[in-house]
């Protein structure tokens, strides 16, 4: 049984492990950078840390509304405290917390976009959709890109 | 091996300051000189190594460090006295100890054979006879053996342990319970190291204590405890215990075992010769271990009242901290309506502001660190730079308990190391060029440290041959940095500079120590990077001095806030020489933006200053161009140009926070902050900006103007200015001579008539202005329930300035920096302390507010007429110039007496106006000199001057002016012109 935080990107269903997450943060207000990544949506100070935050549906190759109110809902991930490089990324909204039993989930399908396939550690079918598990070591290393 | 790795780092961290403590004794001179108080200190930290290292199995610093503390303590026991050879010696094996400790875990594969060989050679040749009586004791008498297990005491010496002997008399108070507690700690503690056992002593005891109530006895304890203690451990009177020392036979540990002879033991081991434990004592006292148990008041032992600390728990602290503040800042803004109607709050307000600065400042106290602990390493250096070169040097170092951030200190190391060897190798001469130049055979270098206005000053100063200029600017040529042309034009000052440039070594043989040109240029750029600024002087044949300017902390800097796009980015302030606004409309042809090659430059006091337009460079889209445009000119090392921005938001103290690794390929940001907002901004990066801008700089291409500039800047006069604040951002200031007094009111003591504003003062009603509302600045929102009005004096229909803080009272020399900020109201802008402050024209400024009082136009008829104005202060200049032109009057300036002089011959004047202070010619003389002309004989002369006093205007007239006017008084002195043009044209006309 694994705990997987749900959550939509891009209109599309994702998860992740929620021993992954720090917190859930609503009305974000974030700062852009300019000449950064186009996969970095801006910097926002959370208590005194700087968090980057990055644009998943960039990253995952999905069509990025690219709308945005000044104000975002993100996830932000677990990271050493102290650490300059605390991050997190945008989501349209988040979902349920789930539990999974093992038999649910699967390896990634080979016919994933290629933008994708390293970013997704594991897919479970759900009764009405399919949810992509995020791998969130290799989609925020920067090195990767 | 190693027994317990949790520990082994604060044994590596201890025994690094013991080393250390040994290298610097070893360096210092005393230690030469038999009897003294050092050789105590070195001991006991060579001792702690080794007993420590022996606690953890460290085999060879056990070694290492018990041949060298052997060798301390025949110093100690005045058995030999060092020479320069054997502290080389020492300090050799001292650096291998350091080695080994650093690489605590690979060391017991370090070769120290050789050191212990050299050591042992020092012990050899001074022990001479002494050896043979050692040989005579391992070999000596079986009795001995007996008691003695010579296998025990050499395992109990290979791990650090120390000797005591313990004398008990059979007839003291002392009871069989000691003998057990002695012998149950011992079996205890040291399993194994079974010297004489308990159970033995307990019979022995039991059976002769009976019988031989005059016996004595004496054991031989092995123990890692020092003597202070061990008495404690085994709970026994100090006087029965006492140190023995152990001597090493030379020729055994070239084996590279440690090898123990007993000699006498201080005194003897068999201080008895009643229990029949054979050998006749020599005395049983010793009191040589006394010194090493006792001094510590001799030296600067940092006393430990200190902890450590992991430093990431105080990056930790200084983060919480500054978040604090930014809390503090949120609550204040919060509840500050709240405070009348919460009975109370102000107060708790009031201490939790107090409280939160003071701990912010304490916690930043926490990470500064005495620049002692880089400065420590330099007379080592000195020595053996001194050594090789067969030079003589000594090091002076002044001012080591002056504190900088951690990182600072940890980033200075490398720069100093590079200057000093610069000036032991290409500054000091040899003691034989020293001696035919008529100086001391020795020459001395000096590190000095100080602090000045926010700053901390590091010179390396050195008495050497100085830098010739002629030779770098030959060196440069022949490296091809300059071209023949430039050189003809550099100045000697600009000449020196020339050894900050990439590939320059002046050294006439390349040593191993410098030269080898990749120098300057790095330390330069290391420096800058702390934000700090290097600076050098050289006096040909009498030596050089560099100078480090450096910021008190990294982590906090001062910052303009700036806008470009929409965006506030932070610009260290530290590079900001200036800010010039350019207007569209910029009737002045000397200063605006002009396209050369498709490069743009903006035209600044004659010459040209490429710009870059920070939006571009970041590639967003700047604001619609403006009818102003803000040109933020900033110099890193010799190179300067402009930033051009979309507005300025002042400047902040700003915490710097590091880059989050995802934003490093952006190449132009340095660093995030947390602004008094909350809002994250990202701090410019202004290295990464010139990069991307791709600017071409010739390097260095300092003018003559510049350096004119530089030196107007020196020869200033200084004012007194009071800076404030108004509602917005920007700091103001306003000459002291022109302010009357300052009070204090509340807000609701403010009276508004139509549009006007007044305050009761004195019994009037006094009118009162807020600057923001009459001049270009940026307004405040909020309405703080205090406020200060500023009474000016020198003025005729007194207007109040309402300003909402008063932020300090400096006497500083100003460099008027600007033409440029070209506000009404402001006479010019200058940079204090690293913040831009304007200084207000309150002439300008009330005639914005009042005009029916203050405009010229209307009050005084238009003039016309020919002005010299000496006056040697740009600020002064520059206001009276300014009241003078206002009303229609011609103005020539000159900058002394002669200069006014020169003007004089040279064309014709209706009036002098002149200054009293000014260099080469003051002002008593100019009027003397011009009295005793016959053509200026009617000239009228009027004096200007701060020095006001019934004796100044005495002695004025008397030298011959006509009237004697204090500064900054518009009014007056326009209608004194007046007067002393009608005056001496009646004069004139008598004659």
């Amino acid at each position: 049984m694994i705990k997987v935080l749900s959550f939509r990107v891009a209109g599309k269903l994702f998860g992740i492990e929620i021993t992954e997450v720090k917190e859930i943060n609503r009305n974000v207000e974030y700062a852009t950078v300019p000449r950064a990544a186009k996969y970095i949506v801006g910097l926002f100070n959370m208590r005194g840390q700087i968090v980057t935050l990055f644009n998943l549906a960039t990253i995952l190759g999905l069509a990025d509304s690219g709308e945005r109110s000044g104000r975002v809902t993100c996830i932000i991930l677990k990271q050493g405290a102290g650490s300059a490089n605390q991050c997190g990324f945008v989501i349209d909204e988040p979902g349920d917390v789930l539990d999974l039993d093992y038999a649910l989930v699967e390896d990634p399908p080979s016919q994933l976009l290629s933008d994708q396939s390293d970013h997704i550690a594991k897919v479970a079918r759900l009764p009405d959709e399919l949810l992509l598990i995020i791998q969130p070591q290799t989609v925020f290393d920067h090195h990767s890109y | 091996m190693i027994q317990n790795e949790e520990f082994i780092q604060e044994f590596v961290e201890e025994a690094t300051v013991h080393a250390a403590l040994v290298e610097q004794m070893l360096l210092g001179k005393q230690l030469l000189k038999p009897a003294n108080e050092a050789i105590h200190e070195v001991f006991r930290a060579v001792h702690s190594i080794k007993g420590t290292a022996g606690f953890f199995g460290l085999k060879k610093i056990v070694a290492l460090s018990h041949v060298m503390e052997s060798v301390f303590g025949e110093v100690r026991n005045e058995r030999i006295v060092l020479d320069e050879v054997h502290v080389d010696v020492l300090l050799a094996a001292n650096d291998c100890l350091k080695s080994m400790i650093d690489d605590v875990l690979n060391s017991e594969a370090t070769e120290i054979r050789l050191h212990e060989e050299q050591l042992s050679l020092i012990l050899g040749v001074s022990l001479g006879e002494v050896a043979e009586i050692e040989e005579e004791v391992i070999s000596g008498p079986p009795d001995d053996e007996q008691w003695l297990e010579v296998a025990a005491v050499r395992t109990a010496l290979q791990h650090g342990q120390s000797l005591y002997r313990w004398t008990v008399d059979a007839q003291t108070a002392l009871t069989l319970a000691h003998v057990e507690t002695v012998a149950n700690v011992l079996g205890a503690m040291y399993d194994g190291v079974r010297i004489t056992t308990a159970g033995e002593a307990k019979q022995w005891f039991e059976s002769l204590r009976e019988n031989a109530a005059e016996y004595q006895f004496t054991w031989l304890l092995a123990s890692i405890l020092e003597s202070d203690l061990l008495h404690v451990a085994l709970q026994l009177p100090v006087d029965t215990l006492q140190p023995l020392t152990l001597k090493l036979h030379g020729e055994q540990a070239a084996y590279g075992e440690v090898t123990v002879g007993i000699d006498s033991l201080d005194g003897g081991l068999g201080g008895s010769d009643s229990v029949g434990d054979g050998r006749g004592g020599s005395g049983s006292s010793s009191p040589n271990r006394a010194g090493a148990a006792g001094d510590s008041e001799t030296r600067t032992v940092r006393a430990e009242d200190s902890i450590r600390v992991h430093v990431s728990i105080l990056n930790d602290l200084l983060n919480m901290a500054s978040e604090m503040v930014l809390g503090r800042n949120q609550l204040l803004r919060t509840l500050e309506d709240y405070r009348k109607t919460i009975p109370g709050l102000g107060p708790i307000l009031q201490n939790i502001d107090r409280l939160t600065s003071g701990m912010q400042e304490k916690v930043m106290f926490t990470r500064m660190q005495p620049l002692g602990n880089v400065f420590n390493k330099f007379p080592r250096m000195i020595r053996d730079i001194a050594k090789n070169l067969k030079k003589e040097m000594e090091l002076v170092i002044e001012g080591e308990q002056v504190e900088l951030d951690k990182s600072m200190i940890e980033a200075l190391a490398d720069p100093l190391t590079h200057l000093i060897r610069n000036a032991a190798d290409h500054g000091l001469e040899t003691p034989e060029r020293r001696v035919a130049a008529g100086k001391g055979r020795v020459g001395t270098i000096t590190l000095k440290a100080y602090h000045e206005g926010g700053y901390v000053y590091i010179d390396i100063i050195d008495d050497g041959a100085g830098m010739d200029s002629e030779k770098i600017k030959q060196k440069a040529l022949e490296k091809q940095i300059i071209t023949a042309d430039e050189v003809q034009r550099l100045s000697e000052q600009e000449a020196l500079k020339l050894i900050f440039r990439p590939g320059f070594s002046t050294a006439e043989q390349v040593t191993d120590l410098s030269g080898r040109g990749v120098g300057m240029d790095v330390v330069r750029t290391n420096i800058e990077k702390l934000g700090g600024a290097i600076e050098l002087f050289s006096t040909l044949g009498e030596g050089s001095t560099v100078r480090l300017m450096l910021p008190l902390t990294l982590a906090i800097i001062q910052s303009l806030i700036v806008e470009a796009g929409g965006h506030k980015f932070a610009l260290p302030q530290a590079n900001l020489k200036e800010v010039v606004t350019v207007c569209e409309d910029q009737r002045k042809e000397e200063r605006r933006i002009e396209t050369i090659q498709g490069a743009e430059v903006l035209r600044l006091r004659g010459r040209l200053l490429p710009v870059v337009r920070l939006a571009r460079i970041l590639g967003i889209e700047a604001a619609l161009e403006p009818a102003k445009l803000r040109v933020l000119v900033l110099k890193i090392g010799s190179r300067m140009f402009g930033i051009i921005v979309d507005d300025i938001h002042g400047s902040e103290e700003t915490l710097v926070k590091s880059l989050p690794d995802y934003l490093k390929d952006c190449h132009c940001y340095s660093g995030v902050t947390i602004m008094g907002d909350g809002k994250t901004s990202l701090i410019l990066d202004l290295e990464g900006i010139l990069r991307l801008s791709e600017l071409q700089f010739r390097e260095d291409a300092e003018t003559a103007e510049d350096r004119q500039a530089e030196l107007a800047e020196q020869a200033l006069e200084s004012q007194n200015l009071l800076l404030f604040q108004c509602s917005g951002s920007e700091m103001f200031a306003l000459d002291l001579s022109m302010v009357a007094r300052v009070e204090e009111i509340e807000a609701t003591q403010i009276e508004r008539v139509g549009q006007r504003e007044y305050i009761q003062f004195r019994g009037d009603s006094l009118r009162v202005i807020r600057p923001e509302s009459h001049l270009s600045v940026t307004q405040g929102e909020q309405q703080p329930r205090k406020l200060y009005v500023i009474i000016p004096k020198l003025v005729h229909h007194p207007i109040g300035i309402v300003i909402h803080r008063i932020y300090d009272n400096v006497t500083t020399r100003v460099a008027l920096n600007s033409e440029d900020v070209r506000l009404k109201g402001i006479i010019g802008s200058t940079i204090y302390n690293d913040k831009l402050v304007l200084i207000m024209n309150i002439y300008e400024l009330f005639e914005q507010a009042a005009p029916e009082f203050y405009a010229v136009a209307g009050k005084h008829a238009k003039r016309s007429g020919k002005v010299l104005l000496a006056e040697d202060t740009p600020f002064f200049q520059k206001m009276e110039k300014s009241y003078l032109e206002e009303a229609g009057y011609q103005v020539t300036l000159a900058v002394n007496g002669l200069e006014a002089l020169e003007a004089l011959e040279r064309e014709t004047f209706d009036i002098v106006i002149s200054d009293i202070q000014m260099p080469h010619m003051d002002g008593y003389q100019l009027v003397k000199r011009i009295r005793e002309h016959q053509t200026w004989l009617n000239l009228p002369v009027i004096a200007v001057t701060s020095m006001t006093g019934e004796w100044h205007t005495q002695h004025g007239m008397d030298s011959g002016f006509d009237f004697y006017e204090a500064k900054l008084d518009r009014d007056c002195l326009l209608q004194t012109i007046d007067k002393a043009i009608r005056l001496r044209k009646q004069v004139a006309a008598y004659d």
